[in-house]
C-alpha cells in the first residue's frame, strides 16, 4: 500500500512536472498577449489588461494577420486532404491487395527514413527545385511539400487501421461480388474512418505549425502563421506583444482538433497494440 | 445443377508445395467434407475453388464450364467464414442483401429473398441490428443466411461451426444439413472436426499434407480406412494401432500372440506391419476365453453411455469401449484388475508398413 502510495506520488509529480514545464512557457506567452510592451519587457507579472496587441495584430497596416490564417488553412486543408486521399489508398493496396512483401518493406523504410532526416535537410533542395521552375512563393510548392513530408507518418497510422480489418472480411465483400474498388469504398473506407481522423488531425497540425518549409517556400503573398509571428521579431523592434497575441490565436484550430480527434488519436496510435 | 470438378490443382507457397495434383469431383446436390488436421491444406482448397486463392496450376469448372479465372463474385459461389465476416457497419439486412444490390438485383425479388431467409434462419425482428448486438448464434445464422439469399450453384463453408460452444454446435449442424436438404445446393464443407464430417457428410474427403487419403461415406471411412492414418484420424477415442510381425499357425492368423478371427488370408507372414483395431471391436470376458489375452487395466474412464477402459496387453497398450450399462463386467473392473480381451471378426484391420490397408475379414 505504501510502495502504491509512494509511487503514485512519484507518478504525480513527474506528470504534473512536465505539464509545467510545458504548460509555464505557453502561459507566459499567452499571458503577454493582453499586456502593454512596456510590461512585457520589464517582465511585470500582474499588469494591466489590454486588447492593443490583437488590434495591432489583425488592424495594423504593417500585419497581414488574417491573410496569413486563410494562408495556413488552404495550405493545411489542401496538404492533408492530398495525404490523407493516398494514405488510406496506399495502406488498402498495401495491406490488402497481394503486394510482394519486399515491396511493401521498401516502401515503408523508404517513408520512415525519409521521415527521419531533418526537414531542413530537404527544403534547400526543394527550394532550387521550385525557384527553377518558378513555383516558388505558391501554394502549389508549399501543399506539395508539406504532403510529401507527411505522408510517411500518415502512411504508417492508416496501415496498422487498414491492417486492423480482418482478411475475411474482405475476402466476404470479394465473393458477394465486390472488386477491390469496391471493396474500398463499401467496406474499408467506413470501417476506417476513425483512423482517417486520427491521422488528419495529426497531418493538419503538423502542417498548420511547420516552420522550415514555409519559411523557405512561402513569399509575402502565401505566407503562413508560423513564418508570419516570427516576422514581428525584426532587426530593431521585437514586438513581443502581437507575437504572443499571434500564437494565441494560431493555437485555437490546432486545439480545436486536438479535442476533436483526441479519442481516435490515442486509438490510432494504439492500434495493434493489444488483441 | 453444379457438378463442381476439380482437375490438377495444384498450389505453391514459394517453393513449398502444399497442395500436390489433386483432382476432385463434388456431384450435383452433394454435401462433402474436407476434413483433415490443421495444415492439410483443407482451407486452401476450399479458397482456391472459392477463387480467393492464387492456382499455380489446374482448372475447376462448374458444370463443366470453365470459372478457373473468374473473379471470386462472378462464380456464384457463397462462402460462410469461420469469423462469419459479417460487416460490422451494416445491419443484418443490409448484411444479407449486400451480394443482391452490388449485383443489381431488384427490390422487390431483394425484400422477398431477404424476407424468405429470415424466416428460415428464425431472424425476424432482427433486420435492423448491426452484428454486434448479436449473439454468436445469431451471427453464425446471418452469415448462412447472406449465402442462402444469393442462391448460389455452390455453398462453401470454412469451419462456420468452431466458434460456437458444443451444445449450439450439435444443434447447429443439424439445422445446416437440413438446410442444404431443403435447398438441394450442393455445399462444400471443411471441418477438422472428425464428428462434423460424419455426421454431415455424403461423403468425406480426408486430406493430409495436401493429398487426398480417402473419399467416400462416413461409413465406408469408418469401417474401411483406406490407410493408418485415415484409421487414425477418424474415430474417438483414437483406433488401437500395435507393431508387431504376422504368423500363421494353421489355421489361425496371429500376430504378437494375438489371435485374429475371421477369414484366413494369404499373406506373407514374419514382416512387420501395423494391427488396427477399434476400441468398441472387442468381445471381453471376466475369465480367460478361446483366444482371449488378458489386459491389464491401468485406468477407467466412465461417461455416462459408455465405460473406456485403458489398459495393456503383451502386444501393446489398448483401449477398449464397453456400453456403460448392462454389462456384467462394469463392477467387477478398475486400475489394477484384469479382463480378458479379444478381437471381434469383423473388427480388425492390418496395415503395411507403407501404411496401406492391406487385408482384413
Amino acid at each position: 500500500m505504501t510502495l502504491r502510495l509512494g509511487s503514485r506520488i512519484l507518478a504525480n509529480t513527474v506528470v504534473w512536472g512536465y505539464a509545467l514545464v510545458i504548460l509555464g512557457p505557453t502561459l507566459w506567452v499567452l499571458s503577454n498577449a493582453f499586456k502593454f510592451k512596456i510590461d512585457i519587457i520589464t517582465g511585470a507579472t500582474i499588469s494591466p489588461f489590454t486588447w492593443i496587441n490583437f488590434n495591432e495584430l489583425l488592424f495594423s497596416r504593417q500585419s497581414d494577420f488574417l491573410a496569413n490564417l486563410l494562408n495556413s488553412a488552404v495550405i493545411g486543408i489542401a496538404s492533408t486532404a492530398i495525404v490523407i486521399v493516398v494514405a488510406t489508398m496506399a495502406a488498402f493496396t498495401l495491406t490488402c491487395l497481394d503486394v510482394r512483401p519486399w515491396v511493401r518493406w521498401a516502401l515503408l523504410g523508404w517513408a520512415l527514413l525519409f521521415h527521419m532526416l531533418p526537414t531542413l535537410t530537404f527544403v534547400g533542395s526543394w527550394y532550387l527545385m521550385f525557384s527553377s521552375v518558378g513555383l516558388h512563393g505558391t501554394y502549389f510548392a508549399v501543399i506539395m511539400t508539406h504532403a510529401v513530408h507527411n505522408l510517411p507518418m500518415a502512411l504508417f497510422l492508416m496501415m496498422s487501421f487498414v491492417g486492423a480489418l480482418p482478411r475475411e472480411l474482405i475476402q466476404a465483400a470479394r465473393m458477394d461480388g465486390c472488386s477491390y474498388g469496391q471493396v474500398f469504398w463499401r467496406i474499408a473506407f467506413p470501417l476506417v474512418r476513425g483512423g482517417m481522423i486520427a491521422a488528419t488531425a495529426l497531418t493538419f497540425i503538423f502542417s498548420w505549425s511547420d516552420f522550415a518549409i514555409s519559411l523557405t517556400l512561402t513569399s509575402r503573398d502565401t505566407m503562413t502563421v508560423p513564418v508570419a509571428i516570427a516576422t514581428f521579431a525584426q532587426e530593431y523592434d521585437i514586438r513581443y506583444g502581437e507575437m504572443a497575441a499571434g500564437t494565441l490565436l494560431s493555437i485555437i484550430p490546432a486545439l480545436l482538433l486536438i479535442l476533436l480527434g483526441q479519442n481516435f488519436i490515442v486509438r490510432g496510435l494504439l492500434a495493434g497494440a493489444v488483441k | 445443377m453444379a457438378n463442381v470438378t476439380v482437375q490438377g490443382f495444384q498450389k505453391f507457397y514459394g517453393s513449398l508445395e502444399v497442395i500436390p495434383p489433386l483432382d476432385l469431383e463434388i456431384r450435383t446436390g452433394e454435401f462433402v467434407v474436407l476434413v483433415g488436421p490443421s495444415g492439410s491444406g483443407k482451407s486452401t482448397l476450399l479458397r482456391m475453388i472459392a477463387g480467393l486463392e492464387k492456382i499455380d496450376a489446374g482448372t475447376v469448372s462448374i458444370d463443366g464450364e470453365d470459372i478457373t479465372g473468374r473473379d471470386p463474385g462472378d462464380r456464384d459461389m457463397a462462402m460462410v467464414f469461420q469469423s462469419y465476416a459479417l460487416y460490422p457497419h451494416m445491419t443484418v439486412a443490409e448484411n444479407m442483401t449486400f451480394a443482391l444490390r452490388m449485383r443489381g438485383t431488384g427490390d422487390a425479388v431483394i425484400r422477398e429473398r431477404l424476407a424468405e431467409a429470415l424466416r428460415m434462419l428464425s431472424l425476424e425482428g432482427y433486420e435492423n441490428r448491426k452484428p454486434a448486438q448479436l449473439s454468436g448464434g445469431q451471427r453464425q445464422r446471418v452469415a448462412m443466411g447472406r449465402a442462402i439469399v444469393r442462391q448460389p450453384r455452390v455453398f462453401l463453408f470454412d469451419e462456420p461451426l468452431s466458434n460456437l460452444d458444443a451444445k449450439l454446435r450439435a444443434r447447429t449442424r443439424l439445422e445446416l444439413r437440413e438446410l442444404h436438404d431443403r435447398l438441394g445446393a450442393t455445399s462444400i464443407f471443411v471441418t477438422h472436426d472428425q464428428i462434423e464430417a460424419m455426421t454431415m457428410a455424403d461423403r468425406i474427403v480426408l486430406l493430409d499434407r495436401g493429398r487426398i487419403q480417402q473419399i467416400g461415406s462416413p461409413r465406408e471411412i469408418y469401417e474401411k480406412p483406406r490407410n493408418r492414418f485415415v484409421a487414425s484420424f477418424i474415430g474417438s477415442p483414437e483406433i488401437n494401432l500395435l507393431e508387431g510381425g504376422l504368423h500363421v499357425d494353421g489355421d489361425t492368423m496371429l500376430f504378437n500372440g494375438l489371435t485374429l478371427p475371421g477369414r484366413k488370408m494369404e499373406m506373407p507372414t514374419g514382416s512387420e506391419y501395423t494391427l488396427g483395431i477399434r476400441p468398441e471391436a472387442f468381445d471381453v470376458a471376466p475369465e480367460p476365453l478361446a483366444g482371449t489375452v488378458p489386459l491389464a487395466i491401468r485406468a477407467v474412464e466412465y461417461t455416462g453411455s459408455d465405460v473406456f477402459v485403458f489398459g495393456t496387453i503383451d502386444a501393446g497398450p489398448l483401449t477398449v469401449k464397453l456400453p456403460a450399462e448392462g454389462h456384467a463386467l462394469r463392477d467387477g473392473i478398475g486400475a489394477g484388475a484384469f479382463i480378458h480381451v479379444r478381437p471381434t471378426a469383423e473388427g480388425w484391420h492390418l496395415f503395411d508398413r507403407s501404411g496401406l490397408r492391406v487385408a482384413n475379414t
